[in-house]
């Protein structure tokens, strides 16, 4: 007989752990904002108490390193943040824990090493006095470790265990602010050393090293400890160029408004470092209003969404027929759909609760009058940032990375670009660049969302053609 | 796109006379109708021929020639079904692609032949690149096509299970549409299938002529391996899907494969075939009566005899051989034929079964039918010994066995009979006439084997035990097949039906 065999096979890949994708998005999504609105109000705290510890110039100072370690920190662990997430979402959906701690170790090692290296290098071209040195490069390496602690515990999504080690490392630091003033009245010489900003930072620092103990002891709790290789996870970030670049840029689109503030209109910090205290403080006030959208998110994804999501996946791979596939679509689509609703809504009063009570709660913290415009167009802008945040875990639960790209790169581009022009304005409209470039970077999101959904039958097989 | 071009010698280039069109077998496979092919090619000296080969994938491609390749055969060209995906290509090439879609899928699997082409002058017109099938189905064009055939007859089907279908059988035919054409004066298709269809493509787009020859009919064949193949119906884990999915992914690949014939008939300017058995199935499947002709194969009859003449005789006290020649592959049904061993086995301990083919076609297969003998305790009397030279083999058996569900006309049955050597064969293709006769002379020789039902070890089996005890029906049997080889089927009377029916066609078109 001539001829040759034919090929039947082929399915849609049962897609990885698709449920954990999401999960695992949705906690880096929260992730990313969460500890950061815990240490806000830690700032706030030692804003209130730093009459007892150190003059206002001295907390100014402080705030303004706190404020560089977050930073370059964040912006650097970010790289790994998004390749790292989908390497332990698919890890652990194929029930491969033994591979979680090794690469947690290994993840670890990497970021103390290189981060010591580089705030030592910082901390010498600034000329910092060596108690401020040391406290500073701790700081930033704890900032840094802390970071990668909370991608793996993003894996685990326990969120309350996220909670209390920032209420515990609160906690410390409260305590620990405490210590110098009782030491003045026992030995005056003593307690002088632990004053100033090097005092700041310490009591700062060891709040943050409670939160770092409490959640890596977490992630070494969770997982059973193996021989297992450790370069999985650095491999896998190897492979998703495009997840690197998306945490990466996203950091820095998150800070650039801040940079450019610094750069133009701020003021001298220490050495060449500078800073801009009336915007740094509105914008990180500005994000605080935005935590109802993220729990409410949550919430949404973790009842509703999920087992939506998965029917629709599951109607392809089981066999569905297209009007099957078509009708567990729309039902996905519907309670997308809802919940995105439900958030708009629900956040717009929160946003314009925050709007009016801005005068009365700024004074109350000890801002000066002329925040009050700031604030509240940075307020508006962290409306747009957190649904245009959203959005793009969206195009990341469909795997969608190329869309997420370019909506990320769109507002890290716009939010370099139009700061420049705020910057240059009178304080009323020194929010308006963040704020557009944060409904700049929304309306890219949403657009890449509706044509995305619209021929989400066609992506997922397409996909599967373009697979190797 | 000659993915594969391989260069030959200096000398051996030029317009061929001949392109023949070759799927899966010459110069690359063992077997009956690649032996033909060298035949014919080595037999016919004063013509040129470049070989254009249908392959599975590029590792099938990268394969070494198991034919010395005659000094006539002015070049190759190998053509992997499944290429390996090639990164970039021009949006528009890609687009153009998908947009012949609707002419192409009409014309294999549809009712519109015609369209075949109008696909085809489309894509010469336009002159796009060839671009990776998968590609070309991931455009958005050619998923809103699927999604319109689907409506149209699958709505009840599983989509994936659609979408695979589909992909898994366009693609090849997409490969074969880019596929480097070879110049030549005539093209010479040796099966209907993707051959016929690369065939037929060469002649809409050259205008030269299209000759096709068919040993076995290719829709029948697909027929039997798309029933055989469990995976079309079944869910991963074995498990068969419930009922209510009648065969329709079955159907889609038998309609698929009609499509091709019908459209290598319709382009063919002759359609050859080997025995009077295959030309109902082909008017069947939509061949032109008038184009339809019987070339039977012959074998080289003197070599054999001389070779059987030659052999030692075989002691009367020996045990009782027999012998299957051929490839070791599902169509040829190994599993009824080791069970008709096994029933022969329990009156004839002593009985021996050597299994003279390839062994490396299908090597799941071989191990299925070696684990299949062992199961029946036949390990110690039967051989799997490869490929050998059969003349050499045949005087060394007292009988030769096929228990093929599928033949068309099998040489070893002439072989079988030019060395004396009785047959127990399978009522298939062309066995009937080959061991009874045609005609009323030939039948006048009398019976030179058995014949059997389909997946019938019982009947196999009864033939067996009686020619191993009757050793003058044996006798009687050889003389018969020896004298039918002889006068009716002689190597020459092949070449010389060849000779002139690529004459008529050589020259087609070329003194105007």
């Amino acid at each position: 007989m001539a001829g040759i065999g034919f090929e039947l096979r082929g399915a849609v890949a049962r897609e990885a752990g698709l449920v954990e994708r999401v999960r695992a998005w949705t906690a880096a999504g929260l992730i990313s904002s969460g500890p950061w609105l815990a240490t806000v109000a830690v700032l706030l705290y030692l804003h209130v108490a730093a009459p007892f510890l150190a003059s206002g110039a001295d907390y100014a100072q402080f705030r303004g390193l706190v404020t560089y370690a977050f930073a370059f920190s964040l912006i650097s662990v970010g790289l790994l943040q998004m390749p790292v997430t989908r390497h332990l979402a698919d890890r652990l959906w194929l029930g491969r824990h033994a591979e979680v701690l090794p690469g947690f170790v290994a993840v670890l090692a990497l970021t103390g090493v290189v981060q010591a290296a580089v705030a030592a290098c910082a901390a010498a071209a600034l000329e910092l006095p060596r108690a401020a040195a040391l406290t500073g490069v701790a700081l930033y390496v704890t900032c840094s470790w802390t970071w990668v602690s909370l991608v793996w515990l993003g894996a685990a999504r326990d969120y309350g265990l996220v909670l209390r080690a920032y209420a515990y490392g609160g906690g410390a630091t409260v305590l620990a602010s405490c210590v110098p003033p009782l030491l003045r009245a026992i030995d005056a010489e003593l307690a002088a050393s632990f004053e100033g900003v090097s005092g700041l930072l310490a009591v700062f620092t060891l709040g943050q090293a409670v939160t770092l103990l409490l959640l890596a002891s977490a992630v070494a709790r969770g997982v059973r400890p193996s021989e297992e290789r450790s370069a999985g996870v650095l491999a896998s970030a190897a492979q998703h160029p495009r997840l690197l670049a998306l945490g990466a840029l996203y950091a820095v689109g998150m800070w650039a408004d801040k940079f450019v503030f610094w750069a133009v209109d701020g003021v001298p910090l220490l050495g060449p470092l500078r800073h801009h205290p009336l915007y740094d403080a509105c914008s990180f006030l500005a994000y605080g209003t935005v935590v109802p959208a993220l729990a409410l998110h949550l919430v949404r994804t973790e009842t509703g969404f999920y087992e939506r999501y998965r029917d629709f996946y599951a109607a392809i791979t089981e066999d569905g027929t297209l009007a099957e596939v078509r009708a567990a679509k729309e039902r996905m689509l519907r309670t997308l759909r809802g919940s995105v609703v439900r958030l708009v809504r629900l956040q717009a009063w929160f946003t314009l609760a925050a709007l009016i009570l801005a005068p009365e709660v700024l004074v109350r913290l000890g801002m000066p009058p002329a925040a009050v415009p700031v604030f509240r167009v940075l307020a508006v802008g962290a409306y747009f940032h957190v649904l245009f945040l959203l959005t793009v875990l969206v195009h990341l639960y469909f795997d969608r990375q190329r869309t997420a790209l370019t909506a990320v790169g769109t507002f890290a581009v716009a939010n370099t670009l139009l700061p420049f022009c705020a910057a240059a304005g009178s304080p009323g409209v020194y929010g308006v660049g963040y704020a557009l470039a944060a409904l700049i970077g929304l309306s890219v999101g949403f657009l890449g969302l509706l044509r995305d959904l619209g021929r989400l039958e066609w992506l997922t097989f397409e996909r599967e053609l373009r697979r190797p | 796109m000659p993915v594969d071009s391989r260069q030959l010698p200096e000398g051996r280039v030029g317009l061929a006379d001949v392109c023949l069109v070759l799927e899966g077998t010459y110069p690359f496979v063992l077997g009956g109708v690649s032996s033909w092919v060298h035949q014919l090619v080595r037999d016919l000296p004063e013509l040129t021929f470049h070989l254009w080969v249908i392959v599975a994938d590029e590792a099938a491609a990268q394969r070494d020639p198991v034919y010395e390749l005659p000094a006539n055969v002015v070049g190759i060209d190998v053509v992997p079904l499944r290429a390996q995906p090639r990164r970039g290509a021009p949006e528009r090439a890609v687009e153009g692609w998908a947009r012949m879609l609707p002419d192409l899928t009409s014309a294999l699997i549809g009712r519109g032949r015609s369209s075949f082409g109008a696909a085809l002058a489309r894509r010469a017109e336009t002159g796009w690149p060839a671009v990776p099938p998968r590609l070309v189905l991931a455009h958005p064009l050619a998923f809103e096509h699927l999604q319109k055939v689907y409506a149209s007859e699958a709505v009840h089907e599983s989509f994936q299970r659609f979408f695979w279908t589909w992909v898994n059988s366009l693609t090849p035919v997409l490969e074969l549409l880019g596929a480097g054409l070879p110049p030549a004066r005539v093209y010479h298709s040796v099966t209907t299938g993707y051959a016929g269809l690369l065939a037929a493509r060469a002649r809409h787009e050259t205008g030269r002529p299209m000759l096709l020859t068919e040993h076995g009919i290719y829709t029948k064949e697909r027929r039997i391996e798309v029933g055989q193949a469990r995976w079309i119906e079944s869910a991963d884990d074995g498990r068969v899907l419930a009922s209510r999915r009648p065969p329709y992914f079955r159907q889609w690949w038998s309609r698929m494969f009609e499509g091709m014939s019908q459209l290598s008939y319709a382009a063919a300017a002759e359609i050859l075939t080997i025995h009077h058995g295959n030309t109902a199935l082909q008017l069947a499947d939509g061949a032109d009566e008038r184009r339809l002709r019987v070339v039977p194969n012959g074998v080289d009859a003197g070599r054999i005899i001389a070779a059987a003449e030659a052999a030692p005789r075989r002691a009367a006290d020996a045990p009782f051989c027999i012998g299957f020649v051929g490839r070791v592959a599902p169509i040829k049904d190994l599993e009824t034929l080791l069970d008709a061993v096994a029933l022969v086995r329990l009156e004839l301990p002593e009985v021996r079964l050597r299994i003279l083919g390839p062994t490396d076609e299908d090597p799941e297969y071989c191990a299925r039918c070696a684990q299949h003998a062992e199961r029946l305790g036949l390990a110690g009397s039967v051989t799997f010994e490869g490929p050998v030279d059969v003349a050499q083999a045949l005087p060394t058996l007292d009988a030769l066995v096929l228990t093929s569900v599928s033949e068309a006309q099998p040489l070893v049955l002439l072989e079988a009979g030019a060395a004396g050597i009785p047959a127990v064969a399978t009522d298939v293709g062309a066995c009937r006439e080959l061991l009874q006769g045609r005609s009323g002379a030939d039948r006048a020789l009398g019976p030179a084997g058995f014949l059997t039902p389909i997946g019938a070890p019982r009947a196999t089996a009864d033939a067996l035990l009686r020619l191993a005890r009757d050793p003058a029906l044996r006798q009687s049997f050889g003389a018969a097949g020896r004298a039918r080889v002889t006068r009716f089927y002689a190597a020459g009377s092949m070449l010389a039906a060849y000779r002139a029916t690529y004459a008529r066609w050589l020259g087609m078109g070329e003194a105007a």
